[in-house]
């Protein structure tokens, strides 16, 4: 059944912009990307929140990625000039967009991209969640990558053709650099009924209405934060006398909770400040914090790629091919 | 590791703790889940971190775990370590005894580690010191090990048995074969010289050390010696006797992970060397008797020739380390019935003194006691000197457990000034010691300048004349048929002809001191009620009781 659309405006910001953290385990550059969005919105109106089915199948969707890092929001005028530069070099006008991940920036710049362009925003995405690479999407093997489009804010775009989605990971991640510290990509274009049959939809709205800190998670104090050359390994405390481990790389992966696995990717993890409610990204956790440990299941789509999607996206070692994990226990 | 050692472990069998003790994990760290070391092996398995997380467990099994073979060690670890909290758990289940990490192993985390101790289950990491380090080799060593334990072991003593010698080992030689076949850290410890080799005995165990000298504590293959705890060490003690003189020293080899089967092959190997330490003990106590001898004859020639020390006694001095110039104040202990001190026992109470910043030393054994000398520079000042009695009054009341019941006197001579000196205040000393006698303490101590009339009653009452008379007063006494005769007439007189406090002294009714009185009165023919009488039994009896 058919959802009424929605519209997002600069009020809706900091929900969307607390969801899309959370999916992506407390993406740093959130803050900066939810500035942006407030900006554009207040300046742009609203942009329409589209569901899936109520656009014609043979609709043009793109979907959106950022790229590069940046702690401080890019200026309004140099967001709206890389868009409009994206938008000029698709081959082929969008006639919908959809952030490729949800999680992290990815989700307040699609919507914001979408607000300029005045381009309706699809309720899908391609993870359900954050994840560390352009691959790790149900979109993988289904969609063609390209042809896609690097639009960086210095200015310069890029057309990327009869790439695989690695080998146009690999593209991007040498090229990218060298055009400028931030950019939008816009790949896998398909019809809208090919977006809906294979990304997974809902993923704005559970963004929006995502619960933070249901009853009984649990919470404790963060003991010890081990780094090694891929990331970090955390030890928590946890109030009824457990001790939870926790492996994060970019985003946190796995949760082990007195050796018994508590949650692992892809479902999502996250760490949330007791104090603040925000949830923290690996690199900004601290020994002494009390943390409270929200974990959101993946979407169903998510789940079928748990092989490729799973603790192998993080190049860990798992126990899923021998068919039976320590999953069992009592918590 | 605690008191509790061993842990757990059937009598004979091969326990986590034992399998550390093997050369080819002597260097192996237990890095969580010490409570665990002792359960029993039972077997080795293997498993590569890649397929850790479905490798069957087998209860007592020790899983080694082989060395990724590609990429950076820590890298291939970020892979891998979080199936180690998994594993933990597998292995409490499963009962398994240990699991073995591959060298490079970096730190594990917090969580990793809290988890197998709570859980009890030994993390042991392998490092890369051992020549033959390969994960086959030592999953071959492993195995042989737990198959055939004795064989092992044998071979391990055989090995020191037939190290070539062709004199008797010194004891740096003995703690160097000792530490390879047991892989602990050895030291040979001297009663009288202190640590003679190796490395430093944990101070846990030091402190027990002298408490070794009974040979029924543990024995094995008739070897006896001791297992003690402390300062996180286990140690495998053997004292080493000599005939009529107790313990002369003792050969300790200690660990800080051990299980019953190294300490009963260390306790094997200390008995290999048991000849060795012997035989240079036997030389140690052949050049002790020589210098205790040359201290006695000079200590003879200084007191012989007092005012006009000659050179060549003045050099004598110096070459046993006295020093003749300065303020000398005696001591002259000595033991008040049947036993004697021996030099070991004076040799500790002059080292604690020492420690404790009285030099007094060294001492010097005569016919009943033994001599020494407190020397500074400047004459010590009274309340320094009463401190000094204090400490020593201290120490030697720390002999009570060796006196077997015997009473010690200590004799404290008054500060003399130089060599004439020395002789003066040694004499003083012992007179101090000899007129005061002991009294319900196990030690007495006494200072000249205290004794008052005494010391002047001391020249006469000394003299031959006097000591055949006292022999006649007292003649009926001695030789009664109750010895207690005697014994009750010195108490009463040295507590104030008190007969409530005699009684008190000797443990009896007080009517039965006013029996025994009326007796001696009777025996002797005379009156206690006179006090010239008192007062020349009294003299007869310390004239009879120092002849």
């Amino acid at each position: 059944m058919s959802r009424p659309g929605l519209t997002l405006s600069a009020g809706d910001v900091d929900r969307l912009a607390a969801g899309c953290r959370a999916l992506g385990a407390g993406s740093t550059q959130i803050g900066a990307a939810a500035a942006l969005l407030r900006a554009v919105l207040t300046d742009s109106g609203v942009v329409r929140l589209q569901e899936p089915q109520d656009r014609p199948d043979a609709d043009r969707v793109w979907f959106l990625r950022v790229v590069g890092r940046f702690r401080e929001a890019p200026p309004a005028q140099e967001f709206a000039a890389t868009v409009r530069a994206l938008w000029a070099a698709l081959p082929s006008p969008p006639d919908a967009v959809a952030p490729l991940q949800v999680g992290g920036a990815d989700g307040p710049l699609t919507v914001a991209a979408g607000a300029l362009q005045a381009v309706p925003l699809l309720d899908l995405d391609g993870a359900g969640r954050g994840f560390p690479g352009l691959g790790h999407t149900v979109l993988a093997g289904a969609l063609a990558a390209t042809p896609a489009v690097l639009a960086t804010g210095a200015g310069c775009t890029v057309r990327f053709d009869g790439l695989s989605i690695d080998a146009l990971a690999a593209a991007v991640a040498a090229v990218g650099p060298a055009l400028g510290s931030w950019g939008l990509l816009a790949l896998h274009p398909c019809r809208a009924d090919e977006a809906r049959r294979y990304a997974v939809c809902g993923s704005l709205r559970r963004a929006l209405d995502l619960p933070t800190g249901g009853r009984g998670a649990p919470v404790g104090t963060l003991v010890e934060v081990r780094s090694h050359p891929g990331g970090c390994v955390l030890t928590l405390d946890l109030d009824d006398g457990a001790i939870l481990r926790i492996d994060a790389q970019e985003h946190y992966v796995l949760a082990l909770c007195d050796g018994v696995v508590l949650a692992q990717a892809p479902d999502i993890i996250a760490l949330a400040d007791l104090r603040t409610g925000r949830h923290l990204a690996a690199d900004a956790v601290r020994v002494g914090q009390r943390v409270r440990v929200d974990v959101f299941e993946a979407a169903p789509q998510v789940q079928a790629h748990r092989d490729r999607l799973g603790l192998a996206a993080y190049g860990l070692l798992t126990w899923d091919s021998a068919g039976s994990g320590p999953t069992g226990g009592d918590r | 590791m605690t008191d509790s050692w061993p842990a757990e472990g059937e009598p004979g069998s091969l326990t986590v703790a034992d399998l550390l003790d093997l050369p080819v994990l002597r260097a192996a760290c237990v890095l969580a889940g010490a409570a665990g070391l002792g359960a029993q092996v039972t077997g080795i398995g293997i498993a590569d971190p890649a397929t850790l997380a479905v490798t069957e467990l087998q209860p007592g099994q020790v899983l080694l775990l082989t060395s990724p073979n590609d990429g950076h060690a820590s890298v291939q670890q970020a892979r891998w370590e979080h199936l180690i909290d998994v594993i933990v758990v597998r292995a409490k289940a499963a009962q398994t005894a240990a699991i073995l990490l591959p060298p490079g192993t970096g730190e594990l985390s917090s969580a990793t580690q809290r988890l197998a101790e709570r859980l009890g289950v030994p993390l042991l990491l392998r490092t890369v010191d051992h020549a033959g380090g390969a994960d086959l080799e030592v999953a071959v060593e492993l195995r042989c090990a737990t198959r055939d334990v004795e064989a092992a072991e044998r071979a391990r003593l055989l090995r020191l048995a037939t190290l070539p010698a062709d004199r008797p080992r010194l004891p740096v030689d003995v703690v160097a074969a000792l530490d390879e076949v047991t892989g602990g850290r050895s030291s040979v410890v001297s009663a009288r010289r202190g640590l003679l080799a190796g490395p430093a005995v944990p101070v846990g165990v030091r402190a027990k050390l002298s408490s070794v000298d009974t040979p029924t504590v543990f024995g094995v293959g008739g070897i006896f010696g001791e297992v003690l705890t402390g300062g996180g060490e286990v140690a495998v003690v053997l004292p080493v006797w000599a005939m009529g003189e107790g313990t002369r020293g003792w050969a300790v080899v200690c660990r800080s992970v051990s299980g019953q089967r190294w300490a009963d092959l260390t306790m094997r190997a200390l008995g290999l060397v048991r000849g060795d330490l012997v035989a240079w003990l036997a030389v140690d106590q052949f050049e002790a008797e020589r210098e205790a001898s040359l201290r006695a004859t000079v200590l003879t020639e200084i007191v012989e020739q007092a005012e006009g020390l000659s050179p060549v006694v003045a050099r004598r001095a110096e070459s046993v380390g006295w020093r003749l110039s300065g303020w000398h104040v005696g001591l002259y202990i000595r033991l008040d019935g049947a036993g004697r001190i021996n030099s070991w026992t004076v040799d500790a109470v002059l080292a604690r003194l020492s420690a404790r910043g009285i030099e007094a030393g060294p001492a010097v054994e005569r016919s009943d006691g033994w001599v020494a000398w407190m020397t500074t520079a400047s004459p010590p000042s009274p309340q320094r000197l009463r401190a000094a009695v204090a400490v020593v009054r201290e120490e030697l009341v720390t002999l009570a457990p060796v006196l077997a019941g015997a009473k010690v006197v200590v004799g404290v001579g008054s500060a003399r000034r130089d060599a004439p000196g020395i002789a003066k205040s040694v004499m003083e000393a012992r007179e101090a010691a000899l007129i005061s006698g002991s009294d319900a303490d196990a030690v007495t101590v006494h200072v000249v300048q205290d004794l008052g009339a005494s010391s002047i009653l001391l020249g006469w009452y000394g003299s031959p004349a006097f000591t055949d008379l006292a022999r006649e007063v007292l003649g009926p006494l001695v030789e009664a048929e109750d010895p207690q005769l005697l014994a009750t007439l010195a108490a009463y007189l040295e507590r104030s002809c008190s007969t409530a406090h005699t009684a008190r002294a000797l443990g009896v009714h007080r009517n039965t001191v006013a029996h025994r009185l009326a007796r001696v009165e009777k025996l002797l023919g005379i009156s206690l009620a006179h006090p010239d009488t008192r007062l020349a039994l009294q003299l007869a009896l310390r004239a009879d009781h120092d002849r």
